[in-house]
């Protein structure tokens, strides 16, 4: 995907995250790869079990026991974050990267003001007084959108309505101006009417202090309306990746398209929806070959023994399925690990 | 009241009294706040009724007030010529066989510690029904909604999310009830699975007949499965129509707001999202006139001060309504256009097959 400028902010390389459970291991991510370009959007979309939050998780190395990263790696502005020791983490966390978090109930501390909370971590960050601080506080809870910031940075969360705390937590996120933004699930606890509001201050937000943003959602329409490129995660691997007009206008992979035909459409005049069959694998015990093969219309024998590695089946598309036109021939007989002839396909722009 | 409304309710209002400090219970200080207000809504026989609305709407607290299970505090609900407000607890016991609901979290509607065969069997043991019968029921209840039968002595833990859901949906169908409510049925279902639920749930009414009344946020959902649909706002119904029309043709502002608001799955159209300013008011202190005037584009002086009755309009489809002094006139297309040829677009036929051109028939 070369057509997106030079060098990428965040780079996710081979990316496996394992969980090593009493009900087995869990492949979490199973060699993640994406390129985040500056001033983007890339919307990172999945069902439960997809493994998207775990990808967040790990870029921000935030991947707690039972938990492992075991390969790959994530590269911020040229360097490995793998490498990076805690304490150099710490300040990359929030100042370089930052992240905002689904639930805004569970994030804010109920026992100090909202006002305090961001202060905080702007004093954490910056060589700054507290007066400044609460200064810059404000006037970030007014960038995110909060009416009469100046009376309101003494409320406590409780007083703030969903759509409120979520602000106070995108004010926190982009306190210290960092160049990368993950936002997971967002706006999912919010109804409709607030989503658009909030994704409105992203957009803002991201004119404003020029952010590039990781956005993982489940929701389609909301990567239709916010990204400017997708990847779509599958039982813990990344199944195809393009620019968000292309996958729209032609999904390239069986399971996008299956999603896709999920959506109940608000413009469709048949009543009878057309679902994926089956659920989702049980990430401890995937399927062999491909992990979408029981439930895929277009599934051959070839999709039971041979596990699709993500590979550009035309300029700037990437799709893991052999059935997909453009993909190539495949080496049935090599083992799933190491597909004979293709390196796996880290962004096309080598090949 | 028309001769095929099953549900036929009036006047429908559900106070809750807050008093949760100690100096405000002793000073006697209470605060009133009005969930539901002078709601009117009629459910026919073999529809599903949609009711739409965001969080603090009245949605729920309509449903449950409605069925007893809040009481009402003031307003009539008539279940098949039966005034439900005047029974006691026993009659009502019993008529609520006939009725039953489906809720939105399937994780904390199941018991964790009983097997799902336990707890389908539950409301036929509540209510004494088919005392013989009840495990080949059980049997059955799974079958119909795609569980396997052998799967009866697991507990819910041991199912999916959307699996957990089929449960509570075997429950509900137990005693052979003619009227469900169900509360955000799909809400927490990934889309592929909701799919699925909802597929079902259509299947299940016309197999037994089912009347419905179908609560939940998202409009496409409700776009899919409802016959009619009832938009809540603060409390209060501000329009009601066929789906078909409500979509197409939406008369209230409000109406309209939420449709412009939903991210469609079109990159063209999710970029003209437009957001409706402001959030719902709290109703301890609801604004006057019409509800919806701090946040309606269309405001103006008079929307301050009167309080706009449900109304029908002229030269829409009979049972259109709505709540607007600004609505007089019926305009056609406001609202969302129809189109199938996105669901073509996405069709298992129009994959770009390796082995074929556009791969017109799977090339196999």
């Amino acid at each position: 995907m070369s057509d997106r400028g030079d060098q990428p902010v965040l780079e996710v390389n081979d990316l496996v995250t394992r969980f090593y459970t009493e009900e087995g291991t869990v492949k979490a991510v199973d060699g993640n790869s994406f390129e985040l370009y500056e001033g983007e959007t890339l919307g990172i979309v999945g069902e439960s079990g997809s493994g998207k939050s775990v990808t967040a998780l790990s870029v921000m190395r935030l991947i707690d026991n039972p938990g492992v990263i075991e390969s790959g790696d994530v590269i911020y502005r040229g360097e490995s974050l793998l490498d990076k020791s805690e304490k150099e983490m710490r300040q990359i966390r929030g100042n370089e990267i930052a992240m905002v978090f689904q639930d805004p109930m569970t994030s804010l501390n109920p026992v100090f003001t909202v006002g305090r909370q961001i202060s905080r971590v702007i004093e954490r960050h910056q060589d700054v007084s507290e007066k400044e601080a609460e200064r810059r506080a404000i006037e970030l809870m007014g960038d995110v959108g909060i009416p009469e910031a100046e009376a309101r940075v003494d409320n406590y969360p409780h007083e703030f309505s969903g759509g409120m705390r979520q602000r106070v937590l995108l004010a926190m996120a982009i306190s210290c101006d960092p160049d990368v933004l993950i936002a997971d699930e967002p706006t999912t606890a919010l109804d409709v009417t607030i989503e658009a509001q909030i994704f409105e201050v992203l957009d803002d937000l991201q004119e404003k202090y020029g952010m590039s943003i990781v956005l993982i959602t489940h929701d389609l329409g909301v990567v239709a309306g916010t990204c400017d490129h997708v990847a779509v995660a599958y039982a813990g691997r990344i199944v195809e990746r393009a620019s968000v007009d292309d996958l729209f206008a032609n999904p390239r992979h069986p399971y996008t398209r299956g999603l896709m035909r999920s959506i109940p459409s608000l413009r469709s005049t048949n009543d009878r929806l057309t679902p994926i069959e089956g659920s989702v694998p049980n990430l401890t015990e995937l399927p062999d070959g491909c992990s979408f093969h029981p439930r895929c219309p277009h599934a051959t024998d070839v999709c039971r023994e041979y596990d699709p590695e993500l590979r550009e089946v035309e300029p700037s598309r990437l799709a893991a399925c052999v059935h997909a036109r453009g993909y190539g021939t495949v080496d049935e007989s090599a083992s799933a690990d190491e597909p004979a002839g293709t390196a796996r396909a880290d962004g096309g722009d080598g090949q | 009241m028309t001769d095929d409304a099953l549900v036929s309710v009036e006047g429908l209002t559900k106070e809750f009294v807050q008093n949760d400090g100690l100096l405000d219970r002793l000073m006697g200080a209470t605060q009133r706040v009005e969930a539901v207000r002078d709601v009117d809504l009629e459910i026919r026989r073999g529809e599903t009724l949609g009711l739409v609305g965001e969080s603090g709407s009245g949605k729920s607290t309509t449903a449950r007030s409605l069925l007893r299970l809040d009481e009402p505090t003031a307003g009539s609900v008539v279940y098949d010529d039966v005034e439900l407000t005047d029974l006691s607890a026993g009659e009502l016991t019993d008529m609520r066989k006939k009725m039953q609901m489906v809720f939105q979290d399937p994780a904390s509607s199941l018991n964790r510690r009983k097997s799902v065969g336990q707890i389908i069997k539950q409301p036929m043991e509540v209510h004494g029904l088919y005392e013989d019968e009840r495990d080949e029921r059980v049997n059955e209840l799974m079958e119909t909604v795609g569980l396997p039968p052998r799967h009866s002595n697991r507990y819910p833990h041991e199912f999916s999310g959307g699996q957990r859901q089929r449960v509570g949906l075997a429950r509900a169908l137990a005693v052979e009830p003619e009227f469900i409510v169900a509360d955000e049925p799909v809400s927490a279902l990934d889309v592929s699975i909701q799919a699925q639920m909802l597929n079902l749930m259509t299947d299940l009414q016309e197999e037994f007949d089912l009347t419905m009344l179908f609560i939940a946020h998202d409009l496409s959902v409700i776009r899919h499965i409802c016959d009619r649909v009832a938009v809540m706002y603060l409390g209060e119904i501000v329009e009601v129509a066929e789906t078909g029309e409500l979509f197409t043709s939406p008369q209230h502002p409000y109406t309209k707001a939420l449709l412009d608001a939903i991210p469609e799955p079109e990159p063209a159209l999710a970029r003209q999202r437009e957001a409706l300013a402001g959030e719902v008011p709290s109703p301890i202190d609801p604004p006057s006139g019409c509800s919806f005037h701090p946040r309606c584009p269309d405001a103006t002086e008079e929307c301050r001060r009167t309080d706009p009755a449900l109304e029908s309009i002229g030269g829409a489809s009979a049972g259109h309504h709505a709540a607007c002094i600004h609505v007089d006139e019926f305009e056609s297309h406001t609202g969302i256009r129809t189109d199938d040829t996105m669901e073509q677009r996405y069709s298992v036929e129009q994959f770009d097959h390796a082995d074929g051109a556009a791969a017109t028939d799977g090339g196999e």
